[in-house]
């Protein structure tokens, strides 16, 4: 336990070294009784308020004397300020309101069962309290910069620094500084200009709106860079993986988190291909079907005047129009308009035998599959290569399903985020000595995830252990 | 910045390999599988085993020379291996398409593989390596009411010098995985070399075995004679529970295709698997380039294999043991997606539902003007609205199609004369035979053509009627019980007698005949 120092200089020196690279943790010196008495205030600068600062710091009543520096370190951490005096071997912690919380809207595209609610704000540094709320560890580092010749956009690097690869910071920082910009005006724009594969369909940065999973990344040895004015940041190194956990993964009992983890990556696999496979078997593979189930599609089908290609790429363009509609009108018309779209207008086409029954069930069963998708970015790539995938159902069967399959593969097999294969666990993941294929398409119970994953430093890899 | 793959792990190598015997051995030896040929099986796969145990010792050739030899050993295999993947993708999933389209499209794949190098092709075949197994596995278990084990009990084992012939043949095609020798030294612990090409050869033999057993538990000494794919046409027989999907052939040429494709890769790959350049990757390009043009035509068939068995694997087996007495070491190229659009411009496409008539059973009769009088009975409702003209050999009742032909084939095309339709047997159910026609010299031809083309023969039941047969085809709703029609096929070629359901004329499904036939 460091006994706190009466000499001023000493603890400015203690909070520089401890806090350093700390940008969200600010220190300020203040002089009490008519500026006879010298004083260092520090704080968590979204936490403490300028003005309770001012008003408060003298004549406090609600102060708690600390002796040592790790107490005042756990309190201002905590969200409060802490205040050194010259000549006084005893740090006052100040209560303050703490960390933001009221007033913090909820994560609208990454809903949980379980776990906490709270949703990023449009602001840099709400956001970065958000993340150090959670993890109160001078270790977790903040290092803010501007981007844009005329934003002034701020950003901030937040990682935990004895757990993050020593040059993925640099790594990140080049690209960024790759080209000069008039301005940035969200963390997408950020996340185009600092991508390597950039022609690539997949987000290579992992995106979200919820604080948790921004604090466990960083957990894991990531980094997480906020962008003042936008409500999401980005993650990385990424992974094919990481795309598929949401946060409360980690909240559910590992069965229930594994069913879920199964289920998502068989519903990205039909988000991309299930249309594909309705032409491919339907022109093609004839066989694959049992015979009751051929016959009465061949009968829905009768009169219909589009070949099934025809069928299912009109109904998958009205239904992107649907949700592109949706999308765009305010709330309550935009659900109006999914329940007309959806409804109606299918039943309408089914009646007028412009389609066929079944293709509005496989476009119906694709859309659910591709919201089952937990990032939207990431669900959007197989909705785009969908098409390619019924283009080749058409053309060449369950041969061009196939073949598509493996263009993607190959594709995601060739791809890396900031040196990670992209496909981690799946492939390579003697890396890691095989521990990421424990938290990948199945989820081991928590108290088996001892091992942090690749993201982490190989030196700094246990996160878990059982205490003597 | 991160630890770094240029490495291939065990597992990783483990994988690629055994996915390459994998496909292999489903592929060729079910063909020579019968009651004495289990030992050339046996000699192929020690034969393996030494060749495997002699590349885990000997340091990869660095020669110019002798690595081009292993290459154009390795192109030779992968044109064929391509070949044959061309023959079961227009046997089973893309019937008429032309080989050159099949094909094009299977070798561009294989050029992104492998112009992406090493890394991300060993990538791709351990990604694949759960998923190919998976659906081999769970064919395999749908297949169990076909598997005859008591079969095995007939198995001989001698040894012959044909069977020595045989096994080398069988070795030289298992020998693909030849070309591993060539990822010697690019292993992340060289310790591991030797376990994980050993697991591989051990795996390799496991499933050589097991395939062939399958297929001689399912087809018995012969029955597969004539079919190209004796393993696939089998896996017609496989049922999922409750009915929810129909013939799952499809199913099983669709995993077979994933490592029929790794192991062209494979083969392809020793050119790019050291640090690709911008030369090699057009070299690369142009040998692909004519392996692609070589595997479309039928002929490599014929001049690949006495190539291989009489030049590259003697050679390579020199080579192996001159390089095990020296000890040295170990290079490639290409790009390019020229070939695309003339793809594109091909033209191929499927055929609409509707305009496929889905055969259900059909009924053979002694012909008056023909051999036979073939009456197909359709599932769907086709001709339903047709003004079809009536001749005297041909009835249309929109439910059925009468013709008196000399072969399938022939009743087909009349058919196409007539309703510019095609028959799909994909669906077909039950074959009907009069006890007369069984009778017949001519159903021996009959039956050879069912056995030759894979449509007529997947999953179907055959029934005897003790009248005309024709009548049953009308019927709407075919029986399920009746006798496969491989076992049919197998007395043939046993010349054995089998017994098939009769059908009396009173329409009662009671008793059986007796075939060949004898009162």
């Amino acid at each position: 336990m460091g006994e706190v120092s009466p000499i001023l200089s000493q603890n400015l020196d203690w909070a520089k070294t401890r806090f350093e690279k700390c940008d969200d943790i600010l220190t300020r010196q203040v002089y009490l009784d008519n500026g006879k008495k010298e004083g260092l205030l520090v704080y968590v600068e979204v936490a403490v308020s300028n003005l309770m600062l001012e008003e408060h710091v003298i004549g406090l009543s609600d102060v708690q004397p600390l002796d040592t520096y790790e107490e005042a370190q756990a309190a201002m951490l905590a969200g409060n300020a802490i205040l050194f005096l010259q000549g006084d071997n005893t740090v006052y912690k100040i209560s303050s309101k703490g960390y933001p919380g009221l007033g913090v809207s909820k994560a609208e595209s990454e809903k949980v069962m379980r776990g906490s609610k709270e949703g990023f704000t449009e602001s840099e540094k709400l956001n970065v309290a958000l993340i150090r709320k959670r993890l109160r560890d001078p270790r977790m580092k903040v290092q803010e910069q501007t981007v844009g010749t005329r934003s002034h956009t701020m950003t901030a690097l937040v990682y935990m620094e004895d757990l993050i690869y020593p040059n993925l910071l640099d790594t990140i920082r080049e690209r960024m500084d790759a080209y000069e910009i008039d301005g940035i005006l969200d963390s997408g724009m950020l996340e185009q200009m600092a991508e390597k594969h950039w022609l690539s369909p997949f987000p290579q940065f992992q995106t979200t709106e919820r604080p948790d999973r921004a604090a466990s990344a960083v957990l894991e040895g990531r980094v997480v860079l906020v962008t003042d004015h936008s409500p999401t940041v980005l993650i990385f190194p990424s992974d094919y993986n990481s795309f598929f956990q949401t946060s409360d993964d980690w909240y559910s009992r590992f069965e229930i988190a594994s069913f879920a983890r199964m289920l998502r990556f068989f519903a990205a696999i039909l988000a991309m291909s299930f249309p594909a496979i309705y032409v491919a078997v339907t022109t093609w593979h004839t066989s694959l079907l049992p015979t009751n189930l051929i016959l009465s599609m061949a009968k829905a089908r009768q009169g219909v005047p589009f070949p099934s290609l025809g069928e299912v790429l009109l109904m998958e363009v009205s239904f992107e129009l649907i949700r592109e509609a949706g999308i765009r009108l305010p709330g309550p018309i935009g659900n109006t308009i999914g329940i007309v779209g959806g409804l109606i207008i299918g039943q309408s086409a089914v009646a007028a035998n412009v389609i066929s029954p079944i293709v509005v069930i496989v476009v119906a069963f694709t859309a659910l599959c591709s919201f089952a998708i937990p990032n939207e970015e990431f669900a959007s790539a197989f909705r785009l290569l969908k098409y390619g995938c019924i283009f080749m159902g058409a053309w060449l069967g369950l041969y061009g399903v196939l073949l598509s399959y493996l263009w993607v593969l190959i594709h995601l097999s060739h791809l890396n985020s900031f040196g990670i294969p992209y496909l981690m666990p799946y492939v390579a993941s003697d890396m890691n000595g095989y521990e990421d294929e424990r938290d990948s398409l199945f989820r081991f119970p928590f108290r088996m995830l001892r091992q942090r994953p690749i993201f982490a430093r190989r030196d700094a890899r246990i996160k878990l252990r059982k205490k003597d | 910045m991160f630890s770094g793959n240029h490495k291939i792990s065990p597992r990783q190598l483990y994988r690629n390999y055994a996915i390459c015997l994998i496909s292999l051995s489903a592929l060729l030896p079910p063909l020579v599988m019968n009651r004495e040929s289990i030992s050339s099986i046996g000699i192929a796969l020690v034969f393996l085993g030494i060749y495997l145990a002699a590349s885990a010792v000997v340091p990869r050739p660095e020669s110019g020379l002798v690595k081009g030899i292993c290459y154009a050993h390795y192109w030779l295999l992968g044109t064929m291996a391509a070949h044959m993947t061309g023959l079961l993708i227009r046997e089973f999933l893309l019937t008429d398409t032309a080989i050159w389209v099949v094909l094009g499209w299977f070798y561009l794949f294989c050029y992104y593989n492998l112009y992406k190098g090493l890394e991300c092709r060993i990538r791709v075949s351990e990604i694949l390596f759960p998923f190919f197994l998976f659906l081999l596995l769970l064919l395999s278990v749908l297949m169990h009411g076909e598997v005859e084990t008591g079969r095995l009990w007939e198995l001989k084992l001698s040894f012959r010098v044909t069977h020595l012939q045989t096994g080398y043949e069988l070795f030289c095609w298992l020998g693909a995985v030849q070309s591993l020798w060539h990822l010697h030294g690019q292993l992340k612990n060289e310790g591991d070399w030797g376990r994980a090409v050993r697991n591989i050869w051990l795996t390799g033999a496991a499933v050589t075995i097991g395939w062939s057993l399958f297929t001689y538990c399912v087809y018995g000494n012969a029955g597969h004679t004539g079919l190209v794919f004796p393993l696939a046409s089998a896996m017609t027989l496989a049922h999922f529970p409750g009915n929810v999907i129909g013939r799952l052939d499809a199913l099983f040429i669709f995993a077979w295709l994933i490592g029929l494709f790794l192991l062209c890769s494979s083969l392809f790959a020793p050119l790019t698997d050291r640090e690709p350049d911008r030369r090699r990757k057009y070299l690369l390009f142009a040998l692909l380039a004519a392996s692609y043009a070589a595997a479309c035509r039928s002929e490599c068939m014929e001049w690949g294999p006495l190539l291989l068995y009489y030049v590259f694997t003697p050679v390579e087996i020199f080579l192996l043991v001159w390089y095990g007495i020296r000890g040295k070491e170990k290079k490639i190229v290409t790009a390019c997606l020229a070939l695309l659009p003339m793809f594109l411009l091909s033209g191929c496409s499927g055929q609409e539902l509707e305009q496929q008539s889905l055969v259900t059973a059909v009924s053979v009769d002694v012909g008056e003007t023909a051999d036979f009088r073939l009456t197909f009975g359709f599932g769907n409702t086709q001709g339903e609205d047709e003004d079809a003209e009536e001749e005297d050999t041909k009835e249309e009742d929109g439910k059925t199609f009468v013709a008196e032909a000399d072969s399938f084939q022939e009743a087909r095309e009349r058919y196409w004369e007539y309703y510019r339709k095609n028959m799909d047997f994909n669906h077909l159910k039950n074959f009907y035979f009069s006890r007369e026609l069984l009778m017949q010299e001519s159903f021996s031809r009959l039956l050879e053509e069912i056995q030759i083309h894979g449509a007529y023969s997947r999953g179907t039941l055959v029934y005897a009627t003790e009248n005309e047969a024709s009548g049953e085809a009308r019927k709407e709703d075919q029986p399920e019980e009746g006798v496969p029609v491989h076992r049919l096929l197998n007395a043939r070629y046993n010349n054995e007698s089998c017994k098939i359901p009769a059908v009396r004329p009173d329409g009662r499904y009671k008793g059986s005949v007796s075939w060949p036939y004898s009162e």
